[in-house]
């Protein structure tokens, strides 16, 4: 058979053709890539932000009385781009590779902030910090948390915070505890009999409900660990790197494997699998997926923080399940009055690309952010609209604009608490902002640059996914898992990694 | 000339398709052979030579990556290419014109379904909502067999995957087969009902030769992608659940997952074009198996 191309077009000319394709193609790719950033077609230089998420209900309405306020005021303009979830990291990542043009984006170190800052791809925030001229900027972030966030003696986020640290805890079914005569739960022993109790009196319910994202907090203490008994009763210890905690003056470095309280836990967590206390689909369940699950009564208990969410996200249930309430449980037996270490990195922060050339600009709009109406405006909607004042720091949701406000506008003496939230949830949003209740880790403040070890912190990172979370997560009988696991992140470079981080972390100490 | 012209406008849309999104990124291949900064780029990051393959090779990783992704694709051919077959036998016997039509678009329907919908399926009927109990147990349970935790047992995952697989694809392969039997002219079938041939043996000694040519096609063209996983549908369903990656890692899900977990562009880029190479090799190869089986055949 004869190809109908062959008698007519030459090969030759049809890979010149395509080649100018391509290069047609790539030009008019880059070109696009060199709009956006700054624009300024309407007068004011708009600012585009990469948030995570879905875009909010209402969006178009809020952001708009948003803008028209912000433009007023400043002559500046926002413009949000939402990223899903699933693939802020990456997306985030090829956005900084490339150079695309936007002008600040929600950063964290379970993102990849570790690598930005290594790769010096941050605009340098200390001078204009220090200036200054952004006084209600300067007002509403503790001088202590942006201290923290230094790298290397300057500073290249922003720290987002709504408290000083939020220790994963827990929100239980208040009204299956005290169905059961458990009332209040205050310590680890009662946590866990009411874990048994749901099992033995409501087998319909799965008692806790774990996702993949909150496996890593299950057994190592970071001063608390969910499961991790010993911890609640002395939550001193900061585990940091792949479950190594650095011990003493000379930080000298204890496997996992080698910790007591996180051997006994992982007996507990594989005990607990096997008991059916825990979905049996932890490592392959998502967040959204457990909560989602909570709010139909499919779960008894499950992981909330201390980030002032757990109301509004759990509360829910109570529209689903017949007399259902919840409530919060603090992972620590001293209750309130506990005082436990923290590093106060802040879990998300805001940067700007050091090829930006609007860092000014973010800092004016971050510093018009600071003000109580204008955060309210961001945070909660068009007041009257989406939301009503109901005091001086509490307000009531009209509509369901939800806006994530932990990737731009959380500020900690702004935020209000939503009203109707249970008594055990404000109290201890109360609790993680007050300063008093925090001391330093003796590794608060320092940022391990893996780019030295980045082959062997790769294959550990692997090894760590495959052989340790499952453990974690209690799906693997625990001696032969931890020889297992032992053996191959050894073998991937585990010793390799640590010493690195040790060596970095020693001169870190030294020079602060 | 002017035809020339007009068979070149029609390719346009094709060209531009691969010139921008196949060979136009290829540039970035260097990526793999640098030590890559944010700041300095694909062009002004530092050579490293082989440094970035280490973290593949070395890990240990290559070898079952690559067993896992031939094997699985294996299964994967050879599952939808058998019951597609076997599906437009089938449909091809029913009579009654709609219940054909009904049929065919009953059985094409699960390739629409999203991979994330179907991992929610799965879910539902291996280890139910919420993660305790599910299907598949309740019906183990009824023959007095110990439920089975399936997201912790990676021995099951091959077969698992596959019967999604076939399940997501045999609909579609069978309209291709169905459209080859169209082809088949009706006074083969009316000599072999003359001879007392049985159905059976119609669909079987009739049939089935008549349409081992598109059989070959389809294998070939499969087998030229073999090399490739199916990131979609693997990773929707098994995310990273660490236990089940012995068997069900393949190149594309380990790829996602370094990049995701070190964020480093070499590495995972060196880890696609070990991809890409062994693909191209693969491809080569079975364009001279495809040339040559045109030549005996005649030209298919």
């Amino acid at each position: 058979m004869v190809h109908p191309l062959a008698s007519s077009v030459s090969r030759r000319r049809m890979l010149q053709g395509s080649f100018a394709l391509g290069g047609a193609g790539l030009l008019a790719a880059l070109a696009g890539c060199q709009s956006g950033s700054g624009d300024s077609s309407s007068g004011a230089a708009t600012l585009k932000s990469l948030l995570p998420g879905d875009v909010p209900q209402r969006w178009t309405e809020v952001l708009a009385a948003v803008n028209t306020k912000l433009e007023a005021d400043t002559g500046l303009r926002l413009d949000p781009e939402f990223i899903s979830w699933t693939n802020y990291a990456e997306q985030e990542m090829l956005k900084f590779t490339t150079q695309e043009p936007f002008d600040s984006a929600l950063e964290a170190t379970w993102l990849n902030l570790a690598q930005l800052l290594s790769d010096g791809a941050l605009a340098d925030m200390t001078e204009l910090w220090e200036s200054g001229r952004f006084e209600n900027l300067n007002a509403t972030i503790d001088e202590r948390m942006v201290e923290y966030a230094k790298y290397q003696g300057s500073l290249y986020t922003i720290p987002l915070v709504a408290n000083f640290t939020s220790p994963p805890g827990f929100v239980i079914r208040q009204d299956l505890a005290d169905k059961y005569g458990i009332g209040e739960i205050t310590d680890y022993e009662t946590l866990e009999k009411f874990l048994y109790d749901v099992k033995q009196k409501d087998p319909d319910l799965i008692p806790f409900g774990l996702d993949a994202g909150y496996v890593n907090n299950t057994v190592v203490p970071n001063p608390v660990a969910l499961f991790n008994a010993q911890s609640w009763d002395d939550p001193a210890k900061c585990v940091q790197l792949l479950g190594t905690h650095f011990e003493g003056s000379d930080l000298s470095p204890v496997p996992f494997w080698e910790q007591p309280d996180i051997v006994e836990s992982l007996d507990r967590m594989r005990q607990y699998y096997l008991d059916g206390i825990l979905n049996e689909d932890a490592l392959t369940l998502d967040m959204s997926a457990v909560r989602s699950l909570f709010a139909q009564g499919r779960y008894a208990s499950t992981t909330a923080g201390a980030d002032g969410l757990t109301s509004p996200t759990f509360g829910p249930v109570a529209d689903n399940v017949d007399g259902a309430a919840i409530a919060q449980v603090f992972p620590f037996t001293a209750g309130l009055d506990a005082v436990i270490p923290a590093t106060f990195q802040a879990a998300n922060n805001m940067v700007v690309p050091a090829y930006a050339e609007t860092l000014e600009e973010v800092f004016e709009m971050m510093d018009w952010l600071s003000v109580q109406e204008n955060h309210d405006l961001l945070s909660y909607g068009i007041e009257g609209e989406d939301w009503e004042a109901t005091g001086e720091h509490s307000y009531e949701q009209i509509s369901g604009y939800a806006f994530p406000a932990f990737a731009m506008s959380w500020r900690t003496p702004l935020e209000r608490g939503l009203a109707g939230a249970v008594e055990s949830d404000r109290a201890w949003v109360e609790w993680t902002r007050d300063f008093e209740n925090f001391k330093a880790d003796h590794l608060a403040g320092f940022y391990f640059d893996s780019s030295a070890v980045a082959s062997e912190q790769a294959q550990v990172n692997a090894v760590f996914d495959e052989y340790v979370l499952p453990l974690y997560a209690g799906v693997k009988d625990v001696q032969p898992g931890l020889d297992e696991a032992r053996s191959a992140m050894e073998d991937a470079g585990y010793e390799t990694v640590v010493e690195e981080y040790r060596r970095q972390a020693t001169e870190y100490l030294a020079g602060s | 000339m002017r035809s020339d012209k007009s068979i070149l406008i029609l390719a346009v849309p094709a060209l531009a398709f691969f010139a921008v999104f196949s060979y136009g990124p290829m540039v970035g291949v260097i990526v793999a052979f640098k030590d890559f900064s944010i700041v300095d780029g694909i062009i002004g990051s530092p050579w490293n030579g082989l440094e970035n393959f280490r973290f593949f090779f070395e890990s240990g990783n290559a070898s079952r990556v690559v067993r896992n992704t031939l094997m699985l694709n294996a299964l994967f051919i050879g599952g939808t290419l058998i019951s597609g077959m076997a599906l437009a036998i089938m449909i091809n016997e029913v009579r009654l014109r709609l219940l054909k039509r009904t049929a065919q678009s009953v059985v094409f329907l699960p390739y629409f379904i999203s991979p994330i919908v179907i991992s929610v399926m799965l879910q539902a009927f291996l280890s139910g909502f919420g993660g305790s109990g599910g299907m598949v147990n309740g019906l183990l349970d009824g023959f007095g067999i110990s439920p089975v935790s399936w997201y912790t047992e990676p021995g099951a995952w091959p077969w698992i995957l596959t019967v999604v697989k076939i399940w997501q694809m045999a609909g579609y392969t069978s309209i291709i087969y169905l459209a080859a039997m169209t082809a088949i002219p009706t006074d083969v079938y009316e000599a072999a009902v003359l001879d007392g041939a049985s159905r059976w043996k119609i669909a079987l000694r009739v049939t089935m030769p008549l349409i081992l040519p598109v059989t070959v096609i389809l294998l070939v063209l499969q087998i030229g992608r073999i090399f490739m996983g199916d990131f979609g549908t693997i990773y929707a369903i098994i995310g990273d659940n660490g236990t089940l990656f012995e068997t069900t890692d393949v190149i594309d899900t380990f790829v996602f997952r370094a990049l995701r977990t070190s964020g480093d562009l070499g590495m995972t880029a060196a880890v696609g074009l070990f991809q890409s190479v062994v693909g191209f090799v693969l491809i080569a190869a079975t364009a001279l198996i495809a040339r040559r089986i045109s030549r005996k055949s005649g030209g298919l």
